[in-house]
């Protein structure tokens, strides 16, 4: 925490922008380097099943909110007719509902049982307010930096948050819709029809959302193309670690046990192979819940797992 | 070459043909032949009715209700249906008719088309699907815009086969009563046809007018929040990509030109830290 208070005393990689290093795109060999396991394999399905779910919804939504449209007709027809779209998209809303649940139940485990607090670092805070500002003028040139970040910026906290939103909104107006009859017994009827504009607009402002700035900052972003894994395969490099979250990558040096990020060993542009970064195997794996560590060696590569959610961070196997 | 004509009066002046006694005795024969068959299908089709009000000639703002309800008020009436069966066409009861909300109404308002006899082959108004295809559109074009925004509407837009025509709700059009002579309980008793259960609550689920502050209110802040929130926050998302994408690309062009009179100089970091 001295470190947070006091950035001179950062390793000077993290604590200059000058001196972190250079961004390299996904795409490029990372055979090598340090990596941050970022996401657990429980984030990491959870967004598998969020995201398969959100596609489903988005196709079978959509036709029926633009249904004067001839693509909407025609799409409509060719999975079957509206009974079996809408039950198609009830199924992926269950899925999604399904999904919010077991990131709560996760969330609980977490929190309740285990005493981890990281979670907390979702919550917004006058600083993610700030940042938004800074972020700003240093785009328009006023400001040399960017903000550094946390362990969330304040666009995922955003993204975090609109789904939290999202799901409350359409959700329980999409249980409404499908249970009409249900819900007029303790809901006024017009209850149905405020479900129904809900519904409807609230599924526009997701999938704008989405197709605006998370396809951006995950897919289309000239330093992001074509794709960003991290949140599946759960691993950072640590030198897009130390460009993205500055002061979480303070933390985690502060342990002591951290490597400094190394130079990419490979040809900046060769396509990392599959299985290559899981093969080289991590070195650093926790043998108990009290952070006491054990190393292993094996490979050149090496993982370093910031046990997503865990405060302090810890380090640990691969993901 | 004057073309003979079967009768031998005067083709012009027809002077002559009174006194033309074989001509006078088949025309007679004729008039005898087709009394007799207009007899035979006014027995059939229930010629009776129309022997008592017999049909006004057709004339500019004379309704035209009475002449079509002397075939339409009888019972097993039927219309070919372009194949080689017929279907029976359901019987108009004038008094109920009369009665309805649409008794002020000439037939051929909404079955247009079917005032030439024979009528041309069309497809009953009660097989034309709901919405956009009936024309009840023509008269209430405000409930037909609501009822297509509805759940209903969506159901006749993706052509579902159990989208609720107009009177599945209201009933036939022949007998349809205003909705504010209804009660709250046989309005509910409609929406139970397809909803089991559907109680008095149900009712304020569909309406065919806009929301407003003063009708389906929740629906209206509801849309009208969404419509701002919508727009602040997609509005956000293109000016944050767009200057995010501006500034690398200023730093690009400012580490190019760099390189070319300083050397290298470093590419700018990753932009916003919102993709991991």
């Amino acid at each position: 925490m001295d470190l947070l208070r006091n950035p001179r005393s950062l390793p000077a990689a993290v604590a200059s922008p000058a001196a972190v290093p250079r961004a390299v795109p996904l795409r490029r060999a990372q055979v090598g380097e340090t990596h941050v396991v970022r996401f657990d394999h429980h984030q990491r399905l959870q967004h598998v099943l969020m995201m398969s779910s959100f596609i489903v919804l988005a196709l079978t939504g959509l036709p029926q909110k633009f249904g004067d449209l001839a693509l909407s007709q025609w799409w409509v027809n060719t999975l079957g007719g509206l009974e079996t779209v809408r039950a198609i998209h009830r199924t992926a809303g269950f899925v999604m509902l399904g999904d919010c649940l077991y990131h709560l139940c996760y969330l609980g485990y977490r929190m309740g049982v285990q005493r981890q607090l990281g979670p907390l670092r979702m919550v917004p805070s006058p600083k993610d307010l700030r940042d938004v500002l800074q972020t700003m003028i240093h785009f328009l040139g006023v400001a040399p930096e960017k903000p550094k970040f946390d362990r969330f910026s304040y666009l995922e906290k955003f993204d975090y948050w609109a789904v939290f939103w999202g799901i409350a909104m359409i959700g329980g107006s999409g249980l409404v819709l499908m249970f009409p009859l249900t819900a007029t017994a303790f809901l006024p009827g017009q209850a149905i029809a405020a479900a129904l504009a809900i519904h409807s607009d609230e599924a526009v402002l997701a999938v704008g959302w989405i197709l605006i700035m998370h396809m951006f900052n995950a897919h289309l972003a000239p330093w992001i193309f074509p794709f960003n894994s991290s949140i599946f395969t759960g691993k950072v490099s640590a030198r897009r670690y130390v460009a993205e979250h500055p002061l979480e990558w303070a933390r985690i040096a502060s342990t002591g046990l951290v490597p400094e990020p190394l130079p990419a060993q490979t040809p900046a542009d060769e396509p990392l192979a599959a299985g290559t970064a899981q093969d080289a195997s991590p070195v650093l794996r926790p043998r108990s819940g009290d952070g006491e560590l054990s190393e292993r060696t094996a490979g050149t590569s090496r993982f370093v797992e910031t046990a997503p959610n865990l405060e302090p961070p810890w380090v640990g196997g691969d993901g | 070459m004057r073309r003979s004509s079967p009768c031998r009066c005067d083709p012009v002046t027809r002077r002559g043909h009174a006194t033309n006694r074989h001509a006078g005795h088949g025309l007679r024969t004729r008039w005898i032949s087709a009394a007799l068959v207009a007899v035979a299908v006014a027995c059939i089709v229930g010629l009776p009715r129309a022997a008592a009000a017999p049909p006004e000639p057709l004339s500019e703002g004379r309704s035209l209700n009475g002449l079509c309800l002397l075939c339409h008020s009888q019972s097993g009436l039927p219309a070919p249906t372009g194949g080689r069966q017929e279907r029976p066409i359901a019987p108009v009861d004038p008094a109920a008719f009369g009665a309805s909300a649409h008794g002020g109404e000439e037939c051929v308002d909404c079955h247009a088309g079917q005032s030439a006899l024979p009528h041309p082959l069309r497809t009953s108004l009660a097989q034309w699907g709901a919405g956009r295809a009936t024309p009840c559109s023509e008269c209430h074009p405000e409930a037909n815009e609501g009822y297509l925004d509805s759940v209903h509407g969506t159901m006749v837009k993706l052509s579902d086969a159990r989208a609720p025509a107009c009177g599945d709700c209201h009933g036939d059009a022949h007998t349809v009563q205003p909705l504010q002579g209804w009660t709250e309980q046989e309005r509910a008793g409609v929406c139970a046809g397809c909803h089991p259960g559907a109680g008095t609550r149900f009712l304020g689920a569909l309406s065919h007018e806009e929301p407003s502050p003063d009708l389906l209110p929740s629906a209206f802040f509801a849309e009208r929040f969404l419509i701002i929130l919508t727009t602040l926050t997609l509005a956000f998302a293109v000016i944050h990509v767009e200057l995010d994408l501006l500034r690398w690309l200023v730093a690009r062009w400012t580490a190019h030109s760099g390189e070319t009179s300083h050397g290298p100089s470093p590419e700018p970091p990753f932009a916003s830290g919102g993709s991991s």
